[in-house]
């Protein structure tokens, strides 16, 4: 008996000794991921692809490529060989990178090792056309017609050719047109057909339709109460066909796109011009494979008969062919390993996945009959994820992983630059995000004009005395320049800094105006405007993020001189809470490039109701000249659009950029060589056919 | 027996319910699993996965009506899906749980031994320079951090340690003098008897030491490690006697020449063993291991005498522990062959993941990329779990020491290597049943950083996602895998002290 009175003290110890525990997790989970930091989720991109496209010889002219400057053949390194090891962040959990849900960084990296794409961008940000997989032909600007044809012998890695009903598939997703227009979701959240008049179609017991057209009928289906359906009724289910994808150019092409005779181009014809259409053309993770969709959807085995069926699908509008695709193209290609199908991981390109081991570790190995596109040097490339980014320095240490790309931390760098003596070297440059501070116009906050009766010129003149405040250089010495000496103020909404633009942007859009606090400026400012101080701006900002919170408060210290109380809005929502301007004045976030092109990129950030305007910005000159950018075809009409644009957002003190995100490449020189960077996805894995394994 | 069986069983039962309501209802409570949707851009696609989430897990019902919902799949089976993946929990699970197994299993049976034999040495050496020495250790690996620790160990164990396998792999003049002065405090305090006697042990004890480490040293065993049929004969008598003296007591002629024999029979095959072991798999080595306990319980009954199960226990236990170093000998003889594989790159200690997939090897080089990936993970894991053990063992070996049959055993005239080890240790033990089934729960909690730290996608890391995302499915299958292990250990415990303990009479009735 005494003994199991001893146990039961042990018991009550040990569950103290348990707590602790819980606590500690508890503890680690909050302090732990800077590699999680959000960045702005939106894509904003930037330079007119124009400039460069257009002195590469036809390019951007009727009968020019319509996708970057051509390339031509490319030098045969000889044999790949060797392993390179890199680390990344996270898994890839798509083969389909195409779809919203999927649609990720983590997926791009893969997919641009395993296939191919009509065009790319070279370390210059140069978009490059792939002219060995496929051209794109201009055919007329008015209406804007493209041929996309893709060269005969480029082959999936199952052996089928790449052809016009990949083209199809890709156009067919993203075009919106083939989802049900005619769904609607009832309260009770089943699918349902709808009527004319949007609502769900409702089937009678005797099964006849009743629609809301007959209102009398309608009525009698529910119970007046509690407004539910009364039994014997129910909803008429939808097909629903859906595909989880959009792209703004492809909703513009509504016409069904011609296949030419061999089957290897298609051109189709937009209903109105498009100014981005360079950058539109299928890179390496925007094609999937059109005989194992409609096969798998259908269950056809013959990938000929497969192709087939998904255009007569497509060309017919086949709502009961197509629900199965869609289905099979959403979800189909989901997966975090190795899948047991081996058609949803075939490929177009350089590597043939060999190897996914559960969200821990990818194997790629060269394909042997690839010939169409740069030639990779490198035999194997194991792809390991390593969520902890001081677990990948670790491993990279250890030798376990050649090369990694972590969120740049001074922490981090220090110790990568420690590891010198390894044969560790560090690449330190601009990455793809830029910081920005903004101003909300339409919330009766300090900046808004209703504050002060309407009056116009007395907001813009807190707006502006507030953007005299911001020390842009002391945040950019204090935080960027430790994780990148070279850093520098980003003068541009629109440029990115060293592309062909930005210099003349930069240079004449009136932001260097900011470059230094003026203090007594912003004083003068607000003195002439008749506003007196404090003036509060709420502040909002990610709450997780310590970087931003050092900007934050370098921000509060000077602007306190001028006057602005600048209240600390951290929050741990902060990205969700964007469109709600009633919570802040002034919001600091990053903006992240995924492409080089004219207007698409930051369009909507600027415009009247654009999705990315959070802040009630609304300039008719602005709205005027977008809508003249995105009819231009002239290369140089369409820098002086955006300068024309980017002066006044500094005339109407829309906000300011800040900096460009620091980015840190650190690879093995003992392992690998050529390793190299752009400040757009695939970053590192840019150009991967210069890697060399050594030693 | 069956029932109290089925009492604890019932217990545990409401137990696992109730707190499994608990974390449901907080889990509930902490957010919305379908916060994620805001990223969903496409309406179709968002109300589509908005639908289908919210039906799977029937968000549209009240908490606790959802919670019995959950609780009737789960007594069918089924764990439900993820809501950010849609994909059924268990097909996750299912392969995560092996992984944890493994890193738990072997860091909780290391601690057990290493902490149960360090607290039972300090407790017979009672405020020795050993014993504060342990003390001291033990609270310092109580108030470390495990994501702290994981991060030094990889730094030392796993990146020194293979930039010194490849650079040297022989110990500095430096390492071999503080070597051996910590042997000296070590072996000097724990030491028995006059401070001669304890001089003297202790100049064996550094001798010993050091002579292996300059023999290790100048071969540069630890890049071509093994034992040989020399070392292996040393240990297999080494064990034989051991056993028997825990066991039996040296004077057991009987006991003592069935272990020997026994230790002889392993080290004759040891030399066939070399050949028959090239090609093998683990049902072989199981096979094998389960034969030689077969053979162990054979000689001890073919020495016979009138305690022969007791001889055929001492060379059963004696045969298996043989078979362990053969094992072990032989795996090491492939370590230089894993070292070598491009794979490794001549660094064989890793520090993420939990095996190197890319190996295309026998049984013996995975067997090696086994354990050179659970080492530092094991490790990290072990340290707060053997603190645990070191302290209770040894305050309940001291309360077992101070009974008053202690003191008639020694009164007796027994030897006091017989009171400690057949008196005092079983009795000690008993408590200690208790420990491990609480510990469990603090091993499977260390495990969830532990997993991350070192990159394994197992339990513990599917518990954090699941955290983060608001996703109350995977969050709920680990919770009740947890939970139900706890219990169960718990149960298996309270049935250890009736063998431990021959006064415990689980019954209906009670006997006194």
């Amino acid at each position: 008996v005494s003994t199991r009175r001893r146990s039961r003290t042990l018991l009550s110890l040990l569950a103290v000794a348990s707590v602790g525990a819980l606590t500690t997790v508890g503890a680690a989970s909050a302090t732990t991921p800077p590699g999680t930091e959000p960045v702005g989720t939106e894509a904003a991109s930037t330079e007119p692809a124009g400039t460069a496209a257009a002195g590469g010889g036809g390019v951007g002219e009727v009968g020019g490529s319509a996708c970057g400057i051509p390339h031509g053949p490319y030098e045969d390194p000889g044999a790949p060989a060797g392993e390179v090891r890199v680390g990344w962040n996270d898994p890839l959990l798509s083969f389909n990178n195409s779809t919203i849900h999927a649609g990720a960084v983590a997926n791009i990296n893969p997919l641009a090792l395993m296939n191919s794409g009509f065009s790319y961008y070279d370390a210059d940000l140069q978009l490059i056309n792939n002219d060995q997989f496929g051209t794109c032909t201009l055919d007329s600007l008015d209406p804007l017609t493209i041929t996309y044809r893709i060269n005969e012998g480029v082959t999936w890695s199952d052996g089928v050719q790449v052809d016009a009903a990949d083209m199809l598939l890709v156009w067919g997703s993203l075009s919106t047109i083939f989802n049900d227009e005619n769904t609607v979701v009832t309260p009770d959240g089943i699918t349902a057909e709808a009527d004319e008049n949007g609502s769900p179609i409702v089937v009678g017991p005797d099964g006849a339709e009743i629609t809301s057209v007959d209102e009398e009928a309608y009525a009698s289906a529910f119970d007046p109460e509690s407004g539910a359906l009364l039994e014997g009724f129910a909803y008429k289910e939808s097909a629903g066909v859906s595909f989880d994808g959009i792209d703004e150019f492809f909703e513009l092409v509504t016409q069904t796109p011609v296949i030419s005779d061999d089957g290897l181009a298609m051109t189709l014809t937009a209903d109105s011009f498009y100014v981005d259409y360079p950058t539109v053309a299928p890179k390496s993770d925007d094609m999937q494979p059109a005989h194992i969709v409609a096969g798998r959807a259908l269950g056809i085995d013959d990938p000929a008969a497969a192709k087939q069926a998904l255009i007569d699908a497509f060309v017919n509008d086949d709502a009961a062919a197509l629900k199965p695709i869609a289905d099979f193209w959403n979800r189909g290609f989901d997966t975090d390993e190795l899948p047991d199908d081996p058609g949803v991981y075939v490929s177009n390109g350089p590597y043939n996945l060999t190897g996914y081991t559960q969200r821990a570790e990818m194997t790629f190995e060269a394909r042997e009959d690839y010939t169409w596109g740069p030639k990779p040097q490198v035999q194997t490339i194991v792809y390991r994820i390593i969520g902890d980014p001081t677990a990948a320095v670790q491993a990279m240490e250890n030798e376990e992983i050649d090369m990694i790309q972590p969120q740049a931390t001074s922490d981090l760098l220090t110790q990568l630059e420690a590891l010198a003596d390894r044969g560790i070297e560090v690449q330190t440059g601009d990455g793809a995000t830029y910081e920005h501070v903004d101003l909300v116009v339409n919330n009766g906050g300090p900046f808004d004009p209703a504050t002060y009766g309407g009056d116009d010129a007395t907001a813009l003149a807190v707006r502006q005395a507030f953007l005299k405040t911001v020390p842009r250089q002391e945040i950019i010495d204090r935080l960027i320049v430790p994780l990148n000496p070279e850093a520098a103020i980003r003068n541009s909404y629109t440029q990115v800094p060293g592309s062909p633009g930005y210099d003349e942007i930069a240079q004449n859009n009136g932001l260097a105006a900011y470059d230094a606090v003026d203090i007594a400026g912003a004083q003068a400012l607000l003195e002439g405007a008749g506003v007196t101080a404090p003036i509060q701006v709420r502040f909002h900002y990610a709450a997780n993020n310590p970087r931003r919170a050092s900007e934050y408060e370098l921000i509060r210290d000077s602007a306190a001189q001028a006057g602005f109380e600048v209240l600390d809005g951290a929050s741990p929502n902060w990205g969700v809470e964007l469109p709600n301007t009633d919570i802040y004045d002034a919001a600091l976030f990053g903006w992240q490039s995924v492409d080089i092109d004219v207007a698409a990129g930051h369009q909507p950030n600027y415009v009247t109701g654009g999705d990315n305007n959070f802040y009630g910005y609304s300039s008719e000159v602005v709205d005027g000249l977008y809508d003249e950018l995105t009819a231009s075809t002239d290369a140089a009409q369409q820098q002086e659009l955006l300068l024309q644009i980017e002066q006044q957002l500094v005339a109407d003190a829309f906000g300011v950029p800040i900096f460009q995100f620091p980015e840190v490449l650190a690879y093995n020189t003992t392992y690998v060589s050529g390793a190299d960077s752009i400040p757009l996805a695939p970053t590192m894995f840019y150009a991967f056919w210069e890697w060399q394994a050594a030693g | 027996m069956v029932a109290f069986i089925a009492r604890r069983l019932a217990a545990a039962f409401f137990v696992v319910l109730a707190s499994s309501f608990i974390v449901y209802v907080m889990m509930a409570y902490a957010g919305d699993p379908l916060a994620f949707l805001i990223e969903i851009t496409d309406d179709n696609q968002r109300r589509a996965v908005e639908q289908a989430v919210t039906e799977n897990l029937n968000l549209d019902t009240p908490v606790v009506a959802r919670y019995f919902l959950w609780l009737g799949d789960i007594f069918q089976g089924d764990f439900g899906i993820s809501a950010r993946t849609q994909l059924p929990v268990w097909d996750e699970l299912s392969f995560r749980i092996p992984m944890t197994l493994k890193l738990v299993g072997t860091a909780l049976l290391l601690s057990i031994l290493v902490g149960v034999a360090v607290g039972v040495v300090t407790a017979i050496r009672q405020y020795s320079g050993f014993d504060y020495l342990v003390t001291f250790f033990t609270f310092v690996f109580f108030a470390l951090p495990v994501f702290w620790v994981a991060v030094i160990l990889k730094n030392a164990g796993g990146i020194n340690f293979n930039d010194w396998l490849r650079d040297s792999a022989q110990f500095s003049p430096t390492f071999l003098v503080v070597a051996g002065i910590l042997t000296a405090i070590v072996v000097y305090s724990s030491a028995g008897g006059s401070p001669a006697r304890k001089a003297s042990v202790a100049a064996i004890g550094v001798a010993a030491v050091e002579g292996i480490l300059i023999y290790v040293s100048v071969t540069r065993w630890m890049r071509n490690p093994g034992f040989g049929p020399v070392v292996v004969g040393l240990l297999a008598i080494g064990i034989a006697v051991a056993v028997t003296a825990v066991m039996a007591g040296w004077r057991n002629t009987k006991a003592r020449n069935s272990a020997l024999t026994t230790a002889g029979i392993g080290i004759v095959l040891w030399f066939p063993l070399q050949t028959w072991l090239d090609d093998t798999s683990i049902w072989k080595i199981l096979g094998l291991g389960v034969v030689a306990v077969l053979v162990g319980v054979a000689v001890g009954y073919a020495w016979g005498g009138y305690d022969k199960g007791l001889s055929a226990n001492c060379a059963a236990v004696v045969a298996l522990l043989v078979s362990v170093v053969i094992f072990v000998d032989r795996a090491m003889q492939s370590w230089d062959d894993y070292s070598a594989n491009p794979v490794i790159r001549n660094r064989p200690i890793k520090t993420i993941g939990d095996r190197e997939a890319r190996l295309d090897g026998d049984f013996w080089l995975t067997t090696n990329d086994f354990f050179s990936h659970l080492v530092l993970p094991t490790t990290a894991l072990m340290l707060i779990s053997v603190a645990t053990y070191t302290r209770y063992s040894r305050s309940s070996m001291l309360e077992v020491l101070n009974q008053d049959y202690i003191r008639t055993a020694r009164s007796k005239g027994l030897t006091e290597r017989t009171v400690v080890v057949r008196h005092a240790l079983r009795n000690a033990l008993i408590p200690l049943a208790t420990v491990v089934a609480l510990d469990i729960g603090v091993v499977l909690g260390g495990a969830v950083i532990t997993e991350t730290v070192f990159e394994w996608n197992a339990m513990g890391r599917m518990f954090i996602d699941g955290l983060n995302n608001l996703d109350p499915n995977p969050v709920m299958a680990f919770f009740v895998v947890i939970a139900v292990t706890a219990v169960l250990f718990n149960l298996v415990a309270d049935l250890m002290y009736v063998v431990l303990d021959p006064r415990i009479r689980i019954s209906g009735a009670a006997r006194s």
